[in-house]
């Protein structure tokens, strides 16, 4: 890498990688450098049992279906299968959410009718507004001081939800301030049901299922969902790597940026925490932007008011990543013999939940960690893996995360685990844990924080992560964000690391 | 006023309005219509008016502004407008505000800059540097938004032009001077008043007092998003002009209620008491008038409701009147009371440990909020169905201020306290065996802090939800007529299409709390109701 690229993208997590590939498609000389020995962030592959699992994130429906189509995701192996259905143990059988609208009305029938009809008026609703709240997502966040220039985008998006009509805007606006439970119980009464669709919006984040604005969360996530990658997270990272090796992308890991170098006031180089230094017209930060804006600049750089809105921005990671390798298949006491990619597991109440989110308050472990779990096939050798997302595990943990405090906390997941599927954790013959300051070390994330800055409602749109950083241009020129610390946040997406290059490219012609 | 009928066609009904309803909405309402001519009769179930705006000799020689207990936000223009002063409306100014810490340690903020940035050095000096500030820019922020509290709500979802230009027009007033102040009401609307509290300052001692202004009357927990924005509801209050000004009414706050009733008698109003309203009359789908508990009927062009949304719809009209859909939305209109009141007579003030003796710091706000964890932990209990059992509280001694409501050499003290949700884990109905204990949880969380307190106890009046809702008339012990939650607000309250006072129910009007833009003393649904029913204009 003697000669001066275009743009230098830091990290190749799926939004890294996305940058990346956006910027090469336009004919970019691009490179990537992640300081890990390995591609895919989030969603790497990592070993356990001699099996992958993905290291921290394994829902690829989010991962949009337009971005891999314009990126030519497919021709580099990229496939799509079909939803899996989520069971939810609980009393009784449980309840399997499924994919399928209809078998999933049958499905909650078995709980209640009243909450089958409740069902249907909901998917109504979220199929009704759907278009239009992808598109606020899906399209970079309107700015505080638009310009002429912004004018088309946001007419169009104002359309959007004009179009909606009144009743349904009314609706729509109604809903995006309310807690999760309030908003599910408009229509819904079984507990068990509430707490399974409160939880999805609030993982990774600091509010519980009775806290203002999760409604919105939730509602963000249940219509930006398609369906996921054949193969998952491991499969999704080996496409976007693929495609970078037939768009020329160089991956360079196992290197990191140590500091991005200015010259009159604007980005010149990105030196590498091993002493090179890499020249580029542009450089997209895909990880936290606390770390490239506060850590990689110079002192002083930025504005007094940017670096507080950025400290401002909050952080504070709330999960832990447990894998598990088992012998054997898992059989789960409701549902006997079924198996499911899918699992999650609450306390069967929406209440259950919120006490959960009450201890990342008290700096304290939850009592019952709320599980997001995907379940492995059983392999020729009789081994299942299971990787789980804990919720509601605080970063910061009045005693100090010490080996005792891991422990209580492993077993804790396997008393959750075990209730629901008796025998898994005398069965379990590897278990990593990986708390939050865990999951800071390896991947460098602030505070744990795996959506690089907490999902609440003043943290989203053109608040993410400040104000004066929404648009994805940062105040030093040449200086871009693109991963889940900007619009539209966490997850394997893909969008932030799409938009924030489409700002690179729009500066770049002017 | 077509829907009200003229003044003169009296031919099928002696009233042109009929109010449900004698609070201080319903009597605002009464005697801005009676003003622009209209024969106007206020219909109240009680022995006297005033509603959750009331005076009461609980204990003999004592007199408790026995539920709302302190004015900020009655509408200047509606005080001018009804004349009040003559009909004896005074406000005593709440000039401090003291917490104790349960470390032996206070903090007592006042109306002296300088004293209280001296206050707030002891805990942390950059606090103390920038308390100025915040609440230069708290104001700022009010001042923007306050327009709003002085119309009806616009509504984002019509397409007439005339709304899309009042749209304009706040959006432009909020976003004046660039597109921070617009970023800064966004987050305020969205986020938790700890998360505000804490981008300002470090000190815990100064964040927990300040941050309860943003839970008065919610379910909601300091840490809850959306409670920066009532935060901000409590710096519009103003008292003749002054910002963030609290106050005390002079004779409790019954008073208030008292001289808006004398003005809307003086501009020609008919006020009865203890005439409770059973139904509204419908006939041919529209209201016709009301039948009183009884069965008096009496009807009149119009009728007011300024009872709150689920009595006025599900209990006076009646689901078998309304569209399916309308009533659902009533239905999932959130009350769930979170507050409750204990009133106590005592013979000599308390003593506070950290702060002994009878000084100005009496005579203020006493507010319990000692840590963030504190409230946080309060709130939890309510969370799951208890009271808490360590309270947050807020407490005034208005006979300091006012001695005509207590015995000389007495006086009363009013505790406001959160939380008490309606809806305990055994239900309201338990609320009958645990009130005792609830005001025993506040003596005691309170002698805490001034020991001896229980011994200077001459009677004691504790107000539950559940008793609200008896007395009073507040479903659910609501005493904001239904959540001020950011979905229960504005162009949503009571319901979507239903914000302008007008209702499905053609003849039936709301004026009360459970419309925009909400609960307090602060008159304007009533006088906006009113301004509806009168055609946009109050004469």
């Amino acid at each position: 890498m003697t000669e001066r690229l275009d743009a230098l993208v830091l990290g190749a997590g799926v939004n890294g990688m996305v940058a990346a590939l956006r910027l090469a498609g336009a004919g970019r000389r691009v490179a990537v450098i992640d300081r890990r020995p390995v591609a895919g962030g989030l969603a790497a592959t990592e070993q356990l049992a001699g099996g992958p699992v993905a290291s921290v994130l394994d829902d690829t429906a989010p991962f949009r279906e337009w971005i891999a189509e314009a990126l030519d995701l497919p021709a580099a192996g990229l496939e799509r299968t079909e939803a899996q259905p989520v069971f939810c143990p609980g009393p009784g059988r449980g309840v399997v959410l499924h994919p399928d609208p209809e078998r999933a009305i049958e499905e909650v029938a078995t709980l209640s009718e009243a909450d089958a009809a409740g069902w249907r008026t909901r998917a109504r609703f979220l199929d009704k507004v759907g278009p239009a709240v992808r598109r606020l997502l899906d399209t970079a966040p309107p700015p505080l001081e638009p310009s002429l220039a912004d004018l088309p985008a946001l007419a169009r998006t104002a359309w959007a939800l004009r179009r909606l009509g009144g009743p349904s805007l009314a609706e729509l606006l109604r809903v995006l301030p309310m807690s999760a439970a309030d908003w599910l119980r408009d229509t819904l009464s079984s507990p068990l049901l509430v707490e399974a669709l409160a939880a999805p919006g609030i993982v990774g984040g600091w509010l519980g299922p009775h806290a203002a604005g999760t409604a919105a969360l939730g509602l963000f996530d249940e219509v930006t969902r398609g369906r996921p990658v054949r193969g998952g997270a491991p499969a999704l990272t080996d496409a976007l790597a693929a495609a970078c090796g037939r768009r020329g992308v160089e991956l360079r890991t196992g290197e990191g940026a140590a500091a991005i170098v200015l010259g009159d006031g604007r980005v010149v180089a990105v030196r590498t925490t091993g002493g090179d230094e890499i020249e580029a017209r542009v450089v997209l930060a895909s990880g936290p932007p606390r770390t490239a804006l506060l850590r990689l600049l110079p002192r002083g750089t930025l504005p007094l008011a940017v670096e507080e809105g950025l400290r401002a921005f909050r952080c504070r990671g709330t999960t832990a990543r447990l894998h598990l390798a088992v012998r054997g298949p898992v059989d789960w006491s409701g549902r006997p013999r079924e198996r499911f990619a899918r699992v999650r597991i609450g306390g069967g109440h929406p209440d259950a939940l919120e006490r959960a989110a009450d201890s990342v308050k008290y700096r304290r472990l939850p009592e019952r960690p709320h599980l997001e779990i995907r379940v492995g096939d059983e392999t020729p050798d009789g081994t299942t893996r299971l990787s789980a997302l804990v919720s509601f595990v605080p970063y910061t943990l009045d005693g100090g995360w010490t080996p005792g405090a891991r422990e209580a906390l492993m077993d804790r997941c396997l008393d959750v685990l075990g209730e629901h599927a008796p025998g898994l954790p005398e069965a379990v013959t590897e278990a990593r844990l990986l708390a939050p300051p865990d999951l800071e070390e390896l991947h460098g994330l602030p505070g744990g924080q795996i959506h690089h800055g907490e999902h609440a409602l003043d943290q989203l749109l053109f608040l993410r992560p400040a104000p004066q950083l929404s648009g994805y241009r940062t105040p030093v020129p040449g200086l871009y964000l693109a991963g889940s610390g900007s619009h539209p946040g966490g997850g394997l997406g893909g969008v932030p690391g799409w938009l924030g290059s489409g700002a690179a490219l729009d500066d770049a012609r002017g | 006023m077509s829907a009200a009928g003229p003044t003169s066609g009296g031919a099928r009904s002696k009233w042109d309005a009929i109010v449900v309803g004698a609070g201080h909405n319903g009597l605002v309402c009464a005697a801005y219509l009676a003003r622009a001519g209209r024969r106007v009769l206020v219909l109240e179930r009680r022995h006297q008016v005033g509603g959750a705006t009331t005076t009461e000799e609980i204990v003999p020689g004592y007199r408790f502004s026995a539920c709302s207990y302190v004015v900020s936000l009655l509408r200047p223009w509606i005080i001018r407008d009804l004349d009040l002063p003559r009909y004896g409306y005074e406000i005593l100014p709440l000039e401090s505000t003291f917490t104790p810490f349960p470390d032996g340690n206070y903090l007592l903020r006042d109306a002296d800059a300088e004293r209280t940035r001296r206050e707030i050095a002891r805990f942390s000096r950059r606090d103390a540097e920038v308390y100025g500030e915040f609440g230069r820019t708290m104001a700022e922020l009010g001042r923007r938004v306050k327009p709003v509290i002085d119309e009806p709500a616009p509504d984002p979802t019509s397409l007439s032009p005339r709304e899309l230009l009042r749209l304009a027009r706040l959006g432009r007033g909020v976003a004046e001077g660039g597109g921070a102040w617009a970023a800064a009401h966004v987050k305020m609307l969205t986020m938790s008043a700890v998360d505000l509290l804490s981008e300002w300052f470090e000190s815990e001692h100064l964040i927990a007092p300040l941050s309860v202004s943003g839970i008065i009357g919610t379910f909601l927990g300091v840490r809850s998003p959306g409670t920066a924005y009532v935060l901000l509801h409590h710096y519009m209050g103003e008292i003749d002009g002054a910002f963030r000004a609290w106050g005390l009414p002079r004779g409790g706050t019954g008073q208030v209620a008292q001289a808006i009733a004398s003005s809307a008698r003086a501009l020609g109003a008919t006020i009865r008491t203890e005439a409770p309203v059973e139904r509204i009359l419908m006939r041919g789908g529209r209201a016709h008038g009301v039948v009183l508990e009884g069965g008096e009927e009496i009807e009149a062009a119009a009728v007011v409701s300024a009872v709150d949304p689920h009595r006025t719809f599900l209990g006076l009209v009646g689901e078998e009147h309304l569209e399916p859909e309308f009533a659902h939305q009533v239905r999932r209109f959130k009350m769930r009371g979170s507050s409750g009141k204990v009133n106590l007579a005592i013979d000599a003030l308390p003593d506070f440990t950290c702060l002994p003796g009878a000084g100005p710091h009496l005579r203020g706000d006493i507010t319990i909020a000692p840590s963030i964890d504190y409230l946080e932990r309060a709130y939890d209990d309510a969370k799951y169905g208890r009271f808490s059992a360590r309270p947050f509280m807020d407490i005034v001694i208005p006979s300091l201020s006012d001695p005509t409501v207590a015995p000389p050499g007495r006086h009363v003290m009013s505790i406001f306290v959160q939380y008490a949700p309606y809806h305990l884990a055994e239900g309201p109905e338990a609320w009958e065996g645990q009130r005792e204990a609830f005001g025993d949880a506040v003596v005691e969380t309170l002698s805490e802090y001034a020991p001896g307190l229980a011994d200077r106890i001459v009677g004691r009046q504790v107000l539950t939800p559940w008793d609200l809702e008896r007395i009073y008339g507040l479903t659910e012990g609501n005493i904001f007529h239904g959540e001020l939650s950011l979905e229960q607000l504005a162009f949503l309250r009571p319901a979507a299409g239903w914000a302008r006072y007008r209702t499905p129910v053609r003849g039936l009007w709301m004026g009360g709390s459970g419309t925009h833009p909400g609960g307090g003393i602060m008159g304007a649904p009533g006088a906006l109701c009113a301004r509806e029913m009168l055609g946009g204009r109050l004469r």
